[in-house]
């Protein structure tokens, strides 16, 4: 019974790579939209998990998220595909940690190439930064630390996440790495995985940040966080293990909000 | 507590069988008729060979025409004829990574010399099955890689198989490089590697090995095995090797190998482990008791650690692990709760877990943290099978083999 904790967040990503689609990260959806329409800003889903009082908990601060109603086994969720909101941020949001080691000797060379103009938002070219830094698109790695990802040039979507919140961080932006489900509408259909991402707080609000993601030729995206990595230290992976465990393993009535009835 | 040296060796075991079924990732339905045809084909195998290795004390017949190609220190290259017009090839190393990776490195490896062979470039590989047995006692991975060289009308189509185990403090990786003869490159593996089973007797008083599978696809292995030292301490080596399969075309790879000493009444005297995550070394980790505190030193992802734990108590062993299961068993208690030292979860805190009777005396669920691990248990307080979920992974255990019981002779 020894490796009962094994480390299980191989592939759990949504695509990050073209030429490829992730094994174990997608999550079953249903809906009675026509997905070849275009979505609407809102919608409601149910969430199953095996803790959705945690998942409630979790979704507290986050104001672009509502819980419409708790059952035993899932929550009801009207949630905004305009992914921001307000807040506050924490000082242990803007400094280096074990995980967003951006302090690191190793991870300079990738802070250091970060030249950002006045043209753009600085979160969006924090983006398409780690978006275009990491060259190798690939499911295999478990959870790699920003200085590893770095040199690397590698990862899924914790990887991609783990750069951009060390690079937000180190200029200045606070910024947190999320894990949940991405529920994001292509050409070819509506599909949820999942997924990881950052929030990056600018002027008042957080704002997800999805490298990962970025370009992907998507019509639209719904983020539903399902934890936050709050332990960024050498016990990390106990969190992401437990994130993993209480993550929502399907998504049904996926509707427009003008259409749920109580 | 008692200090003792930890140092790693792999075990061997006895015995001999074979049992598993292949996960096949692709339909062969739309492929043309002269490619169906291929991968049906089979060989005969009716010859055998002598395979003879003193290092290892491997003396031992083989299916196939065998002969050693090359070799050197701590390796063995041979070329297996089995009927095919590719011949199978197997090495044999006393260093490696793992099974996991270092089978994976040898099918690369393979795809890199069929470039080479061919005059073309790879322009396309594909995981195409996956498989976990035993062979005795021996646990074994298999993976089949279907590959493209070429482009356009140029292009051509091949399957490398890769089977892999460990055995005798050393590890044995076969390839075979042709479409079709599946079924024959196994049959020539497992009397490879029986050769390789039979060579060592063991110390072990117990020794297990477990298929995992997520979703039903077979990811991997792990294996324990527990032996009395001459302090009367309980010596506990396990393994696990795994490939999951994280897309259509790639596979990621953990090799894990742990030592740790164990009291008899199940108190864990000290212990170490390592992980090998895609052919790099992802941590180290040792723990001891110090100054009535348990210290730990490692690295993660190349970065050192060092912790005391805040919990300086009893820790419980894997070996303790079985005698929880029958104290429960033959009580009328129907829980117990302990402290591991569990370091893929957190190497710097002790994990509380408790360990829960369900119904009737066979059922049992450990939790730790937000996990709940559900087995049934056989007559030694050994799980048979179990399942964990994670979220959208439901994650199963089955035992595969045991020698012997769990108990302390």
């Amino acid at each position: 019974m020894k490796w009962l904790i094994a480390f299980l967040v191989f592939g759990y990503c949504a695509q990050v790579s073209a030429q490829s689609s992730p094994t174990f990260a997608q999550v079953a959806l249903s809906t009675d939209l026509n997905v070849s329409e275009p979505l609407p800003s809102r919608v409601v889903l149910t969430a199953w998990s095996k803790t959705p009082e945690k998942h409630a908990l979790a979704l507290a601060a986050n104001t672009n998220v509502k819980v419409l109603k708790r059952d035993e086994h899932a929550l009801t969720l009207a949630l905004s595909s305009n992914n921001a909101y307000q807040g506050t941020f924490l000082p242990s949001q803007l400094a280096p940690s074990f995980v967003i080691d951006f302090d690191e000797e190793a991870t300079q060379p990738f802070i250091s190439g970060f030249a950002p103009s006045q043209d753009e938002d600085v979160n969006t070219q924090i983006v398409k930064y780690v978006s275009g830094y990491i060259t190798e698109p690939s499911y295999v790695h478990g959870f790699n630390f920003a200085s590893t990802v770095a040199q690397q040039r590698s990862g899924d979507c914790t990887e991609y996440a783990v750069l951009t919140t060390a690079l937000a961080r180190s200029e200045g932006i606070p910024s947190k790495l999320i894990l949940g489900i991405v529920v994001v509408q292509y050409p070819h259909g509506l599909y949820a995985y999942g997924h990881a991402w950052s929030e990056m707080w600018v002027e008042g609000q957080w704002h997800t940040a999805d490298a990962a993601l970025y370009n992907d030729g998507a019509l639209a995206k719904f983020y539903l966080p399902s934890s936050e990595l709050q332990n960024e230290t050498m016990a990390y992976s106990r969190l992401l293990m437990e994130s993993m465990a209480s993550m929502p393993s399907k998504i049904t009535a996926f509707q427009r909000e003008d259409d749920y009835a109580e | 507590m008692i200090s003792k040296k930890i140092a790693f060796s792999l075990i061997s075991v006895l015995g001999l069988s074979a049992n598993a079924h292949a996960h096949d990732f692709i339909d062969m339905t739309g492929f043309p008729g002269w490619f169906s045809d291929a991968m049906k084909r089979e060989g005969a195998l009716s010859e055998r060979s002598e395979l003879s290795l003193p290092e290892l004390s491997v003396n031992s017949e083989v299916l196939g025409t065998l002969a050693l190609a090359d070799t050197s220190t701590g390796t063995w290259y041979y070329t297996i004829d089995i009927g095919s017009d590719v011949p199978m090839e197997c090495w044999v190393f006393t260093e490696y990574d793992g099974t996991a990776n270092s089978m994976h490195g040898i099918s690369q490896m393979g795809l890199e010399s069929a470039e080479t062979l061919n005059e073309k470039t790879l322009s396309g590989q594909f995981n195409f099955a996956l498989d976990v047995g035993v062979i005795g006692s021996t646990a074994y991975a298999a993976y089949d890689t279907l590959y493209h060289l070429g482009e356009g009308d140029q292009k051509v189509a091949g399957l490398m198989k890769a089977m892999a185990a460990e055995t005798n403090d050393s590890l044995q990786v076969c390839l075979h490089n042709e479409l079709g003869y599946r079924n024959t490159f196994k049959q020539a593996f497992i009397a490879f590697i029986q050769a390789f089973d039979n060579a060592k007797p063991t110390s072990a008083f117990y020794q297990t090995a477990y298929a995992w599978r997520i979703n039903g696809i077979p990811v991997g292995f792990s294996r324990e095995s527990y032996a009395k030292d001459e302090d009367g301490d309980v010596v506990i080596e396990s393994a696990l090797s795994m490939l999951v399969p994280v897309d259509a075309n790639s596979v990621a790879r953990t090799d894990s190998f742990s030592n740790s000493w164990s009291m008899p009444d199940g108190a864990l005297i000290n212990g170490q482990q390592y992980t090998i995550e895609n052919g790099v070394m992802a941590s180290t980790y040792r723990i001891d008791y110090k100054d009535e505190k348990w210290e730990v030193a490692g690295k993660i992802q190349n970065k050192d650690i060092t912790a005391t734990l805040e919990h300086n108590q009893w820790l419980q062993s894997e070996y303790g692990n079985y005698l929880s299961i029958e104290k429960l068993r033959n009580s009328d208690a129907t829980s117990d709760t302990f402290f591991m030292w569990s370091p893929d979860a957190d190497p710097t805190s002790a994990l509380e877990v408790s360990l829960e009777q369900t119904e009737g005396n066979d059922t049992f669920q450990l939790n730790m943290s937000l996990f709940t691990f559900l087995f049934e248990i056989d007559a030694n307080n050994a799980p048979i099978s179990g399942t964990i979920d994670y979220g959208v992974m439901k994650m199963t255990l089955d035992q595969m083999v045991s020698t012997g019981t769990p108990t302390l002779p």
